[in-house]
C-alpha cells in the first residue's frame, strides 16, 4: 500500500513537473475564439484534444482576444481562428489587433482559418487576403447540412499527401465564396455543390459545381491554412476533419507536415 | 411538421447550448459578464478553469469567458466585463504581465468592477505592490501550508451578502490550508471565513517558527479598492478540491458579489443553515 501511494505520488508529481516545464518542441497554438454565432464553446476544446492526441501541439484558448498585440503572438508558431463577428453586434477587434495578425502571420508564422471563421471581418479587405476565400454575405451560400465527399485535389502537397477522398457528415458545404485571385491561394481539396439539395427559398441558380473546401495561401513569409469543413460537433469528428485539421495546423506552424495519415484515409487504402 | 421534427432531433443531440448560441439576441436580462484569466500557473488551471465555468453556468446568471493568454492584453479585453477571476501566477520570467496590462487591471477594479482572487494567484506578481493591496493577503514570504488535509471553514461573518442564510461552516476535502500569510493592515480587508491550522500537522518541518497549538487562518475575505470590490478565496487547490460544496457556493456567490455588490442565488441545499 505504502508502495503504491509513492509510486502514486512519484506519477502526479512527474505530471506537475510536465506542467511546469512548457515542452519547447511543442509546437505552440493559440486558438482565438470567444464570439461566433457557431458552437466555439464546444468546438475549440475538441480542436484542442485532437490537436493534444498527436502529441506535438501545446495548446492554449483565449476567448477574449480583442486587445491583443502582436507581442501576444509571437511566444506562439500558429494561431488558429475560431472566431466570427459575422452578424454580431460586438465590439470589433481595433486596427491594431487586426494589424497585428497581419503582422504576425508574414512575419513566418502560421494561421488556421476554421469553417465560419472565414465569414468574420467583412470590413477588413486585407483579411481577404490573408484568407484566400471568404463567406461573404449575401452572396455565398450553403445547402442544409448533409454528407458529401470531399475530393483532393493536390496529393502532393504536404497536408494532403497520400490522403484519399473521404467523407463530410451532415455538414455545411460553402459555395459561392468571394475568392482572391486564383494565383493567390492553392486549392487543395473540393467538394460538389449540389445545387438540387437547395430550398427554393435559397434561390441558388445555375449548373451545380465544384467549389473549394482546404486551400493554402502564403502570406509574407508566413502560411495559412483554411478549411471551411466542420460546421458543429457532429462534423468536427470525422476522420477526415481530424486528419486535415491537425496536419494543416502543423504545415501552418512549421512548412511540413510529421503527423500520420490514420490507415483508413490513406490513399490506396480498401474502401 | 418535418422541419420540427429535424429541430427536435437536433435539440435532443446537441442540447440547448447550439441553439442558444444561434438565436440572437438571448433571451431574458442580460448576464453578468465574468472573464476568467488564466494560462500560466503550475498548478492545474486546465482542469480548474473549465469547473469554474460549470459552476457559473449552473447558476444561471453568468456569461464567461476564460482567456489563457492574457500577458499583454491591452484596453479592449476588459471591456464588456463586471468581473475578472485570475487563476494564474508568474512563477517564470515569461509569465509576467506588462506594466499596461497591470494597470488595466487595476483601473478595471477601481472603476467598480469586480476581481476574483483564486488560491494560488495570491502568489503572483511580488513585484507590484498594488497588487498585494488589491489581494488583501498574499501567499508571499513566510506563508505556508500544511500536507493536504480535511479541515472546516468557519465563517466569521454570517451577514455579508456572500455567506448570508450559509450554514455556520463546511468541511473541504484534501485541500492546501494556506496559513501566515502576508496581510495587508488590517481594516483594508474584511475576513468571511477562517480555518483553524493545526501546527501539529507540519510534523516539525514547518519553514517557520510555529508559535502554539494552531492559529485560526483568514480563508475568506473581501477588499474594497476604489469603486470596485475583490472576493479572495484561499481553497480550491486541485480541481477535486474545487468541486466541494463550499467551494462551490462561496465562488459562485463571491463573483456575483464582486460583479455587482449582491448576492441573487439562492442557497444550495447543501450549504443551507441545518433548521433544528
Amino acid at each position: 500500500m505504502r508502495r503504491a501511494l509513492f509510486v502514486l505520488s512519484l506519477v502526479l508529481s512527474a505530471g506537475l513537473l510536465a506542467q511546469k516545464t512548457p515542452d519547447r518542441s511543442k509546437i505552440q497554438v493559440l486558438i482565438i475564439t470567444g464570439q461566433d454565432a457557431h458552437p466555439w464553446r464546444e468546438a475549440s476544446p475538441f480542436l484542442r484534444g485532437i490537436l493534444n492526441e498527436t502529441g506535438k501541439f501545446e495548446v492554449r484558448i483565449t476567448e477574449e482576444f480583442r486587445g491583443a498585440s502582436l507581442e501576444t503572438l509571437l511566444p506562439y508558431d500558429v494561431a488558429v481562428l475560431v472566431y466570427s463577428d459575422e452578424k454580431l453586434d460586438i465590439q470589433k477587434w481595433s486596427q491594431a489587433t487586426r494589424d497585428a495578425l497581419l503582422t504576425y502571420v508574414s512575419s513566418g508564422k502560421g494561421l488556421v482559418v476554421y469553417h465560419h471563421s472565414a465569414a468574420s471581418f467583412q470590413d477588413w479587405p486585407e483579411y481577404q487576403r490573408l484568407v484566400g476565400c471568404i463567406w461573404k454575405t449575401g452572396q455565398s451560400h450553403h445547402a442544409p447540412v448533409h454528407d458529401y465527399r470531399v475530393d483532393i485535389r493536390d496529393t502532393e502537397h504536404p497536408i494532403t499527401r497520400g490522403l484519399t477522398s473521404f467523407m463530410a457528415k451532415t455538414d455545411e458545404l460553402y459555395a459561392a465564396l468571394s475568392c482572391q485571385p486564383p494565383a493567390n491561394y492553392h486549392v487543395l481539396a473540393t467538394g460538389w455543390d449540389d445545387h438540387s439539395l437547395y430550398r427554393p427559398k435559397d434561390r441558388v441558380t445555375g449548373p451545380s459545381q465544384d467549389e473549394p473546401l482546404m486551400w493554402t495561401v502564403p502570406y509574407g513569409a508566413g502560411r495559412v491554412f483554411t478549411t471551411v469543413l466542420g460546421n458543429d460537433m457532429r462534423a468536427v469528428q470525422t476522420p477526415g476533419f481530424i486528419a486535415t485539421f491537425v496536419r494543416g495546423t502543423e504545415w501552418a506552424a512549421r512548412g511540413l507536415v510529421t503527423i500520420p495519415l490514420p490507415p483508413e484515409l490513406t490513399s490506396g487504402a480498401k474502401e | 411538421m418535418k422541419l420540427s421534427l429535424i429541430l427536435a432531433l437536433a435539440a435532443i443531440s446537441f442540447g440547448p447550448s447550439l441553439f442558444a448560441q444561434k438565436n440572437t439576441p438571448p433571451p431574458g436580462p442580460r448576464k453578468i459578464q465574468v472573464l476568467i484569466i488564466t494560462g500560466r500557473d503550475d498548478h492545474d488551471w486546465r482542469g480548474v478553469t473549465p469547473l469554474m465555468r460549470q459552476y457559473l453556468d449552473a447558476a444561471g446568471i453568468f456569461e464567461t469567458r476564460i482567456a489563457e493568454e492574457f500577458r499583454d492584453a491591452g484596453p479592449d479585453a476588459f471591456k464588456g466585463y463586471d468581473v475578472a477571476v485570475l487563476v494564474y501566477s508568474d512563477k517564470k520570467p515569461e509569465d509576467r504581465w506588462t506594466d499596461q496590462t497591470r494597470n488595466l487591471l487595476l483601473d478595471f477594479v477601481k472603476s467598480g468592477k469586480g476581481l476574483v482572487v483564486y488560491h494560488h494567484s495570491t502568489t503572483a506578481f511580488k513585484d507590484w505592490p498594488e497588487y498585494a493591496r488589491l489581494c488583501g493577503g498574499n501567499y508571499y514570504g513566510k506563508a505556508h501550508h500544511a500536507e493536504i488535509h480535511d479541515f472546516t471553514v468557519e465563517f466569521v461573518d454570517r451577514e455579508h451578502p456572500i455567506t448570508h442564510g450559509l450554514a455556520k461552516s463546511f468541511v473541504e476535502s484534501e485541500d492546501e490550508l494556506y496559513a501566515n500569510m502576508q496581510m495587508q493592515p488590517q481594516g483594508s480587508y474584511h475576513v468571511l471565513a477562517t480555518a483553524w491550522d493545526d501546527h501539529s500537522l507540519y510534523h516539525g518541518k514547518s519553514r517557520v517558527p510555529l508559535i502554539g497549538p494552531g492559529n485560526n487562518e483568514p480563508i475568506m475575505w473581501t477588499v474594497e479598492a476604489g469603486q470596485g470590490r475583490v472576493f479572495a478565496t484561499m481553497i480550491g487547490h486541485s480541481a477535486k478540491a474545487t468541486q466541494s460544496a463550499g467551494f462551490r457556493a462561496t465562488f459562485t456567490r463571491g463573483v456575483e458579489w464582486a460583479a455587482t455588490g449582491a448576492v441573487t442565488q439562492p442557497v444550495p441545499a447543501d450549504m443551507a443553515e441545518a433548521t433544528n
